[in-house]
């Protein structure tokens, strides 16, 4: 205690030295002069050290009085004050007190002395504002209720929205209705003293159904009993629908996976399996309840694709590839195998299986149905063919027998090419039908696909100095033996070739040329034949696939093309073509050699149905 | 006495060589073309006793240079024998070739012949044709 050294022996008692110290104020005897004449040890530590300054210098660091002091009061009228001041601390930050003041009287009881007490309530008035900051800016609407359910406060997100309701029910806040809700959770906070949450569906201010989450709590000031409620409401409108929305999405995909016909298998990080769809059972004949979560995705998947997990690769697809199920069988499949990754972390891998043996089998249906509609709808069209034919053989009897019986020996000779010819086309137009009509294995072996080609060149060779055509071969050396069938494929390079021939006729161009080309690119062994004849239409290049069509008159049997087309499919490749009518065509029989059939027709088993009879 | 024409329009060469043989050596003048548009330019050409027609040619049906004819007031009496490899009695009756795009209806071919053609049949149905159409005529 610091003190002046005449201070008044009342005042000395009055303070009292323990007590004085003690108390958790600050605390400061004041004269009739505003004069400070003692302190206890809080009050220097807050304030600074202040015995024989004024309590305007120290508290407030002036140098008059305040006005409306309130010490002055009570010097006046004797009565005990609390007042609610700032001021300036010793170090010079403001400070948030409460000061109460008392009168200290002498024997005579005149008021000699002021006692002022302060206690700082800077700390807690910060909080204070916190919390109102809090209760305002909270991003939900904040209710402060009566047990009348009226709105005795409400935070700045409820005024912005609803306007200034306070004294107002809370139900006409959140949902604009007359009347208190059933499950109200306030009631409930009013009746325990418990907090409550509910989810209550409301109305926006614009009258849209809007679900909020609703929080009660009781508001009390310590003591058990409580005359408020603060509620707290959130409007999970949004986040309601984006989680229907996920649900709906997550069911989407569990059904799409569910009713794939593709198998869909799914790994987490250890490798172990958590999905296993249905076709995937189905693939592996065996249940989904036995796989997921107790086998691991390599039992199931070919080596290449858990390697690619193991080595971190991200992505996988094999066109072809096998996969055993559990009956020791072993199946082709196509893979799409994704690792699923969230930055470098793996976690899991999900693969896609499609049986190939399904997709042989329609493809091989799909060609049989056509080659029977084709068969049993052009029965008639194949009688045209063969009347004309009948007709040429007709015409070379009559043309040479004429011809002998007048010596004539040039109508001889061009009877008896009419014979050639329309023997050699009977024999095409039989062939042609036979291969066409009958659906078979081809006898593939490995060969040379170069030599095909050669074998074809020589043969036209004649036939294309003669007819003044230029034909050009193109080999490229170093193709690798593919398993083919030697002549199924030469069968279908010759009609190519005669096809560009004709069409070199057909035209009018003075350099009349077909090329022939075999080439190897990315797994496919091609064959190419281009003329620069009179190429085609988008009507004739619409009709060339199709079962006797001809632009040859009684020339072509309108079956070379279709049956080329069958071959080629039957060795797992496909023909193109490019044309343009006046510039000449360009056709392409392309072989992947992944698809070739094996030796023995083994690897399309069950695929072909007919076998080509010997 | 001038020889009769005939002009035998079929696409293919070898049975325009074999129907020219035959009828050259039967005792007529024959013509011959591949398809549709040198035929009628030949027929308006000669102005033939006979027209040997085949039907089913790759760029333009010989039904169409029929039709041609027969709307044509000059070419309209030609006598027209279709030698074709459709069925007369199955196929060629399914088709209503005998009505014009105005709807008028013209005059039946004067003769069918089903492919394969023989040449003694071809030759003795041309012969009486003409013959009937001599006889007609006086």
């Amino acid at each position: 205690m610091q003190t002046t050294p005449d201070l008044p022996s009342h005042v000395r008692e009055w303070v009292g030295h323990g007590l004085f110290e003690q108390v958790p104020s600050s605390v400061i005897v004041i004269d009739r002069e505003l004069e400070v004449v003692a302190t206890n040890s809080n009050f220097v530590r807050m304030f600074g050290e202040a015995t024989g300054k004024h309590c305007y210098e120290v508290y407030k660091r002036r140098d008059r009085p305040c006005e409306g002091c309130q010490a002055i009061a009570t010097f006046v009228d004797g009565v005990v004050r609390i007042s609610d001041t700032h001021g300036v601390d010793k170090n010079g930050q403001p400070a948030h007190y409460v000061v109460h003041i008392a009168p200290i009287e002498d024997e005579a009881g005149e008021i000699t002395h002021v006692i002022e007490m302060s206690y700082d309530v800077t700390e807690s008035r910060l909080l204070q504002r916190s919390y109102n900051l809090l209760f305002e800016r909270v991003p939900c609407y904040v209710t402060v209720i009566d047990r009348d359910y009226r709105v005795v406060r409400a935070n700045e997100l409820v005024r912005d929205t609803f306007g200034d309701r306070v004294g107002g029910h809370c139900f006409t806040l959140l949902k604009q209705c007359d009347t208190r809700c059933a499950e109200c959770p306030a009631m409930k906070t009013f009746a325990d003293g418990q907090s409550h949450t509910s989810r209550q569906v409301g109305l926006s201010k614009s009258g849209e159904l809007t679900v909020y989450v609703v929080s009660t709590a009781p508001l009390s000031s310590g003591g058990r009993e409580f005359e408020h409620v603060i509620e707290m409401a959130v409007d999970v409108t949004e986040s309601e629908q984006l989680s229907e929305q996920l649900l709906r999405e997550s069911q989407f995909r569990h059904r799409l996976t569910e009713s794939a016909i593709d198998a869909v298998v799914a790994a987490d990080a250890s490798g172990t399996i958590r999905m296993f769809n249905p076709a995937a059972e189905k693939m592996f004949e065996v249940d989904a309840l036995e796989v997921t979560g107790k086998r691991q995705m390599s039992e199931f998947l070919p080596e290449e694709f858990v390697d690619t997990v193991a080595a971190g690769g991200s992505s996988l697809q094999l066109p072809v590839t096998a996969v055993r199920n559990t009956k020791g069988e072993v199946l082709p499949v196509r893979l799409s195998g994704t690792v699923l990754k969230e930055g470098d972390h793996v976690l899991g891998a999900a693969v896609f299986l499609q049986d190939l043996r399904e997709v042989k089998r329609l493809e091989q249906e799909k060609l049989d149905n056509e080659r029977l509609a084709a068969v049993g709808s052009t029965v008639a069209q194949l009688a045209h063919g063969i009347k004309n034919i009948l007709t040429g053989l007709e015409g070379g009897m009559y043309v040479t027998r004429s011809g002998i019986k007048k010596g004539y020996a040039e109508r001889t000779a061009k009877g008896w090419d009419i014979l050639e010819r329309n023997v050699r086309r009977i024999t095409i137009l039989v062939k042609g039908f036979l291969s066409f009509s009958k659906g078979h294995t081809p006898k593939v072996v490995p060969t040379d696909p170069n030599r095909i080609a050669e074998d074809v060149i020589d043969l036209f060779r004649h036939a294309t100095q003669d007819a003044g055509v230029e034909l050009l071969y193109d080999p490229e050396p170093g193709i690798a033996e593919a398993q083919l069938d030697p002549e199924d494929i030469r069968m279908c390079l010759e009609n190519l070739v005669a096809n560009a021939i004709d069409a070199c006729q057909a035209s009018n161009k003075e350099d009349q040329a077909v090329t022939v080309r075999v080439r190897e690119r990315g797994g496919k062994v091609i064959y190419e034949v281009s003329d620069n004849g009179v190429g085609m239409d988008c009507e004739i290049k619409k009709k060339v696939f199709t079962t006797f069509f001809t632009t040859k008159g009684m020339g072509g049997t309108g079956l070379g093309l279709l049956a080329t087309r069958k071959i080629v499919q039957e060795h797992g490749g496909q023909v193109e073509m490019e044309s343009l009518p006046g510039e000449g065509s360009v056709f392409r029989m392309v072989l992947p050699r992944r698809s070739l059939p094996a030796p023995g027709g083994k690897k399309h088993q069950g695929a072909v149905t007919n076998q080509r009879s010997a | 006495m001038t020889r009769q024409k005939v002009v035998v329009v079929d696409d293919e060469e070898d049975i325009v060589l074999y129907l020219q043989t035959a009828l050259e050596d039967a005792g007529y003048s024959p013509f011959a073309a591949t398809n549709v548009r040198d035929g009628l330019k030949l027929i308006r050409q000669e102005k033939p006793d006979l027209v040997c027609l085949d039907i089913l040619m790759p760029e333009e049906s010989g039904l169409s240079l029929f039709r041609e004819l027969r709307s044509d007031p000059e070419l309209k009496e030609i006598l027209v024998l279709i030698a074709s490899a459709l069925s007369v009695a199955r196929e060629l009756d399914d088709v209503d070739y005998l009505t014009l795009s105005d709807g008028t209806e013209v005059a039946e071919p004067d003769g069918y012949l089903e492919k394969p053609i023989i040449a003694e049949q071809f030759l003795a149905k041309v012969a009486a044709l003409l013959r009937r159409d001599n006889a007609n005529d006086t």
